[in-house]
């Protein structure tokens, strides 16, 4: 199977598969790079802990995009997954390898996915899957190998949103060891589906459409009319900051991943190399060997946007900017309970269409999951309708903490 | 001459049980025990600040007067080296825990410009020596120690006021008992003449080493100008004897400084400073106020004992058992004098309340000179001990009624020739022969009694 990195026995328990960048204990834990080839986590990451007291049981480490640097998981040091649906199609990414194994499975499987710009909704999106991704902070990082410590989230990849409810509510506890973890008391999310959602205020951000192709467009107004139907409230409204997101997504994260892959350099753990001369040569040797391509323009991008001269310019007008998509939101939430769009722009593309791109033409690809991430919102992808038999997600997206409400509306449109 | 301009940033370790960021030891035996994933750096692990860290620097910005902010942020410089395992420090940058403050240095305000929160990063050893090691070992468990980093303006125009101030400065932090002399504060200096840049003097670890690297750079700058040529900016490294050059600032390197996501905006609100305020024990000038009415001493003697705080406590068990303005007159002139002569602090010499209260003694019921007194500290000082046994070993008791009369005849015959004049009229030479016993005792008679003890004799 192209979706497994590592791969482990299991003989009873909910069978749960883990996006590799979250630590396992005596499992190895790659984050999808060659530089943390071999690298044995000695403790379980939070949310693998918590799911393992709920019954579930790890059966194996799912290949990524490294890092998390990527939207199609091609950017793969073990192995590119391919979609279920139509193998010369991507997965998505980067939690490619988590959506595309509880898409192919035979029999029910749990997945723990991780998202820093989009990286649950897009391959859940792709694959035809539920996936779930929190409020910032709902889910401890505790475990969890960094790309960008402000926007890295974990959540449920699963078939159904009572699933990713049922997941949800076992993993998202307060937790000591993440500085970033709300302090909340556990909540069972199971209790919003089956509960109907007449009355409901559903928002359709016109950017949001507009920036889709046009059959994904017409399956997500398909959708929306579904939900009409339901009892919900459909209120057009508008996002402004929608296009200054993307590239402020983009310097936030970079800038961080720069700092955050500096400790990756042969000494304690992961890939080493026979050590020879002084120190600064070693480090540039196990970090030009075991670094991806893309890693490496992230982390030149990202120490290029905080470098003195150029903070003001770049990371610091990024932070700004990230205020004011938060604040663009919150305006919307006075009026609307609940956000729908298109997840993805686009249905999965063929392996040879993603060769063409370009890098850019891969961060746009991001557009419609960047906002909701530098916000730090919690939303739910599930799949809605097909477009070339290749499915399609309609993103729902809630105020903080408020995960309810997209697990309401996402379980109403399953069961109709 | 052109005005010396000097500016601190010390480094100071914090006295808490565990790690800035995680639940390990600061103090540690065998190389490599007091570690975690955190301080480490182990993949997916995250920083979690120690609240008694935070206290601690709080009250150390309380005390230097400075505003404590609001709200404040760590920040991640990142530079690559062996001894920072995650390859970036946590630190703060643009807001720190507190600014603007100030320390009255010998009636001269030193402005502090911020007080802020870090962690250490590990120690590297070098086997044998740096120059010949052919690899060097890295011990993690000083990795993620808290420190507190205090940044001065550069307000210092002598290497004689930077000793004091730091002196000072380690006196607050142990009365606050927030630092202990066993960890190693580490100083960056930078020195300035008249208008030239300023250059940065890195990683220096004691008094002794700030006062003779900024002496020797001050030295350095001013044979530069003299010899017309121009100070450039740069950061300089101290060997011991002479300042070296470490890099000038072209190859400065850029931290690339951005906010530490791990770690929320931390709020700080009055109340709770309030509480923090009212939990300090005293501090060195509210001590010395105490002191000067408790004891009755006047502010020069009061300055001088608690300018470092092992010798304030020490004065205080002094006190409990003896004269106390007669403890606070020899402690802050003949015991100074002598820790200055042989360049200790008094933490450094192991004196106590038991060696040195007897020498009081002896001096008050009239056992010993001031002069002998003094020699007697002199051996104290570098080892104590007994000090009753050690002023009979060195010979420095005043001699007995009865040990006098016999030294006084000895003497008297050796000088069977002034004695006789003595005896003729001539009361000229008694001055002589007193003089002369004197001499003979080795400083330990009194001349008094020297001179009844001659008259009597040839009465």
């Amino acid at each position: 199977m192209t979706y497994l990195i590592t791969k482990v026995k299991v003989r009873e328990g909910i069978p749960l598969v883990v996006k590799d960048s979250i630590c396992t204990k005596g499992i190895q834990t790659t984050a999808g790079s060659k530089i943390l080839r071999g690298f044995i986590p000695t403790y379980d990451a939070t949310a693998v802990k918590l799911a393992k007291k709920a019954g579930c049981k790890v059966v194996g480490k799912a290949t990524q995009d490294e890092f998390g640097f990527g939207t199609f998981s091609t950017n793969c040091a073990f192995g590119v997954p391919k979609n279920p649906h139509d193998l010369s199609r991507s997965c998505g990414g980067s939690s490619g390898g988590v959506a595309g194994y509880v898409a192919a499975s035979k029999s029910k499987v749990f997945g723990l996915g991780e998202s820093t710009g989009g990286s649950i909704s897009c391959p859940a999106s792709f694959c035809g899957v539920v996936g779930l991704t929190p409020t910032y902070g709902l889910v401890s990082r505790y475990g969890l190998i960094d790309y960008a410590s402000s926007l890295d989230r974990i959540g449920p990849i699963t078939r159904t949103v009572k699933d990713a409810a049922w997941l949800l509510s076992k993993i998202a506890h307060y937790d000591r060891r993440d500085s970033t973890s709300i302090k909340k008391s556990a909540e069972d999310y199971t209790i919003y589906c089956g509960k109907s959602i007449k009355g409901l205020r559903i928002g359709i951000p016109k950017e949001y459409m507009r920036l889709a192709s046009k059959s994904v467009r017409d399956e997500i107004t398909k959708a929306t009319k579904t939900l009409e139907t339901l009892g919900a409230k459909i209120i057009p409204i508008s996002l402004k900051y929608t296009d200054a997101a993307l590239p402020a997504y983009y310097i936030i994260a970079f800038s961080e991943a720069s700092t955050n892959l500096a400790k990756f350099c042969g000494m304690r753990y992961g890939l080493h190399e026979k050590l020879s001369s002084n120190f600064n040569t070693y480090f540039s040797k196990v970090r030009s060997e075991g670094f991806g391509e893309e890693a490496k323009r992230r982390i030149l991008l990202g120490t290029f946007a905080r470098m003195a001269g150029f903070q003001d310019q770049y990371y610091i007008k990024a932070l700004k900017i990230r205020t004011l998509v938060i604040k663009d939101f919150q305006k919307v939430f006075k009026k609307v309970d609940v956000i729908a769009a298109p997840t993805m722009p686009i249905i999965a593309p063929t392996f040879s269409e993603i060769a063409e791109l370009t890098p850019l033409d891969h961060y746009k690809m991001d557009v419609l999951t960047v906002p909701v991430s530098l916000a730090g919102l919690p939303h739910i992808s599930i799949p809605v309708g097909s477009v070339e038999n290749m499915p399609v997600g309609l993103h729902l997206i809630s105020n903080y903490l408020e995960e309810g409400k997209i697990i309401q509306v996402g379980d109403a449109f399953e069961q109709s | 001459m052109s005005k010396v301009k000097i500016g601190l940033e010390i480094h100071m370790p914090l006295n808490t049980k565990s790690k800035l960021f995680c639940p390990c030891k600061t103090k540690s035996k065998s190389p490599n025990t007091a570690t975690c994933e955190v301080c480490l750096g182990m993949p997916g692990s995250k920083p979690v600040l120690n609240k008694k860290a935070l206290e601690f620097a709080v009250m150390l910005s309380l005390a230097l007067s400075c505003k404590v902010s609001k709200e404040s942020r760590f920040d991640r410089k990142t530079y690559f080296y062996p001894d920072l395992p995650k390859n970036y420090q946590i630190t703060q940058y643009n807001s720190p825990i507190s600014e603007n403050g100030q320390v009255l240095v010998q009636g001269k305000i030193i402005r502090i410009r911020r007080v802020q929160l870090e962690e250490d990063p590990g120690s590297i050893t070098y086997p044998y020596h740096i120059d010949i090691s052919k690899y060097s070992l890295i011990d993690y468990n000083r990795s993620g120690v808290p420190l507190c980093e205090i940044v001065t303006d550069p307000d210092f125009s002598s290497s004689k006021e930077v000793k004091q101030f730091l002196k000072q400065i380690i006196s607050i932090a142990k009365h606050l008992k927030i630092y202990t002399s066993d960890k190693s504060f580490r100083v960056d200096t930078n020195v300035s003449i008249g208008r030239n840049p300023r250059v940065e003097i890195k990683n220096i670890g004691s008094i002794k080493d700030v006062v003779s690297a900024i002496e020797c750079e001050v030295f350095r700058q001013q044979q530069e100008i003299e010899n017309g040529q121009k100070i450039k900016q740069e950061t300089r490294r101290f060997s011991g004897s002479s300042t070296m050059l470490m890099r000038e600032k072209e190859t400065e390197e850029d931290y690339g400084y951005i906010i530490d996501p791990d770690l929320p905006t931390l709020f700080i609100n009055t109340i709770q400073i309030r509480k923090i305020q009212k939990s300090m024990p005293e501090l060195p000038d509210q001590r010395m106020q105490r002191m000067m009415k408790q004891y009755k001493l006047n502010k020069s003697q009061a300055q001088a004992i608690v300018s470092e705080k092992e010798l304030a406590d020490f004065y205080e068990r002094v006190a409990k058992d003896i004269d106390s303005k007669l403890a606070a007159s020899w402690i802050s002139t003949q015991l100074l004098k002598v820790l200055n002569y042989n360049n200790l602090s008094f933490s450094e010499t192991h004196l106590e309340a038991q060696h040195f209260t007897p020498v009081l003694n002896m001096i008050q019921k009239g056992k010993i000179s001031d002069r002998a007194a003094e020699l007697l500290l002199r051996a104290l000082v570098l080892k104590p001990q007994n000090s009753n046994k050690l002023a009979v070993k060195l010979k420095l008791l005043t001699l007995t009624d009865q040990e006098l009369s016999k030294l006084t005849k000895s003497v008297l015959m050796k000088h069977e020739k002034q004695t006789n004049q003595y005896k003729l009229g001539d009361s000229k030479i008694l001055a002589f022969l007193i003089g002369r016993v004197i001499k003979s005792s080795k400083g330990r008679a009194d001349a008094k009694k020297v001179r009844q003890e001659i008259v009597k004799y040839l009465a």
